[in-house]
């Protein structure tokens, strides 16, 4: 369900982005970066932003959702790797992992029609 | 159709952005990429950094309590208040998408409890931080050292949302079995302390503890776990500890 805060916090960007354009702009697509670990599930988000969009300057835009794999690295050995499944420690030696990559909640381009 | 890119002077302000010029010459439509490199959560946070600030300033230690739904989140509050209630100057603020009846069980201790209903059929299954930064303004902070927040019961979305705490504390009972660590990873990593409820029960589930603390681990190899019961009580001596340590740090003393 925090799947509708997020396209909630979309539109609201949304608004703001077209208030530099003309009045007959609107927007077509949406690029999002979404971290796997963030727990978004990319056809609710698609849902909800279709719900919240409609009727507005956006409604019909298309939203790609580019899921961002978690990549950590070994504190102890350096190791980096994709994690797969729930195991944040080095499969090599049991080091603690710092993550890399997979916390991505990031609306990065609008684009704009008009 | 031509494709223009423009790069925004601020991230995600309002103001003073660049105003895009993107007409192509000849007939159709303009497209304009506009680079927003906004995180979702912006809003969100930056309410959260405002508690952060007010709650540092009056040297509150503040707790978000994360959990599913029944797995004892409020009767360790009663066990919590019963043990440091004289000692502490506590407040508690209770996340509920409907009814008080949480509040209403901490009403016999005489602290200060606000209740933040998000909503009945369907309210935000989270607290966000512009709900409890209004709950927050209702409390006198100069006469805290503890603030509590039970937020909304559920294992996904709390973990999204920053409200300004110190630290979030994940409670997992050990009726919810022990795949929950592996189900629900992102609220394990963003802890900084679970602990694991309703021992007292371990004699009659076939539940292993041994497996629950291997997927914490799992989840997140560096988090503290500790074992509880707020019906027996075991456990509570280092949780109380854990909180006792935390309203230290903030005493500025």
């Amino acid at each position: 369900m925090h799947e509708l805060s997020l396209a909630m916090s979309v539109m609201k960007q949304v608004e703001l982005c077209l208030a530099d354009f003309g009045p007959e702009a609107r927007v077509v697509r949406i690029t999002l970066e979404v971290g796997r670990l963030r727990a978004v599930v990319p056809n609710s988000m698609q849902f909800c932003f279709q719900a919240v969009s409609d009727g507005t300057g956006a409604d019909g835009a298309e939203l790609v959702i580019e899921e961002i794999p978690v990549r950590v690295r070994c504190e102890s050995c350096g190791t980096e790797w994709a994690v797969q499944e729930v195991a944040f420690f080095c499969p090599d030696c049991g080091g603690s992992v710092k993550t890399l990559t997979g916390k991505e909640l990031l609306l990065r381009t609008i684009e704009v029609e008009e | 159709m031509e494709q223009w890119a423009i790069q925004r002077s601020h991230h995600g302000s309002s103001d003073g952005r660049d105003v895009p010029h993107a007409h192509p010459h000849g007939g159709g439509p303009a497209r304009t990429e506009v680079d927003m490199r906004e995180h979702l959560l912006a809003a969100n946070d930056r309410h959260a950094q405002s508690i952060r600030a007010l709650l540092a300033e009056h040297h509150v230690f503040c707790v978000n309590l994360l959990s599913s739904p029944g797995s004892g989140k409020t009767a360790l509050l009663e066990a919590t208040l019963s043990c440091l209630g004289r000692d502490l100057r506590i407040a508690v603020i209770e996340g509920d998408i409907e009814t008080s009846a949480d509040a209403e069980r901490l009403a016999p201790f005489g602290i200060p409890v606000i209740q933040i209903n998000t909503g009945p059929f369907g309210g935000d299954c989270h607290l966000a931080a512009p709900l409890v930064a209004g709950a927050v303004g209702k409390l006198d902070l100069h006469e805290l050292d503890l603030l509590v927040i039970e937020n909304v019961g559920n294992l996904v979305c709390p973990a999204e949302f920053d409200i300004g705490e110190d630290g979030k504390v994940v409670l997992l009972s050990v009726t919810e079995g022990e795949d929950k660590p592996l189900k629900y990873p992102l609220v394990f990593h963003v802890a900084s302390l679970a602990l694991v409820s309703k021992v007292d029960l371990l004699p009659h589930l076939d539940v292993s503890v041994d497996l629950i603390l291997e997927n914490v681990r799992r989840a997140n190899p560096g988090l503290e776990v500790m074992l509880v019961s707020a019906r027996s009580g075991e456990g509570l001596a280092s949780w109380l500890k854990w909180l006792r340590e935390g309203v230290e740090s903030k005493s500025g003393t």
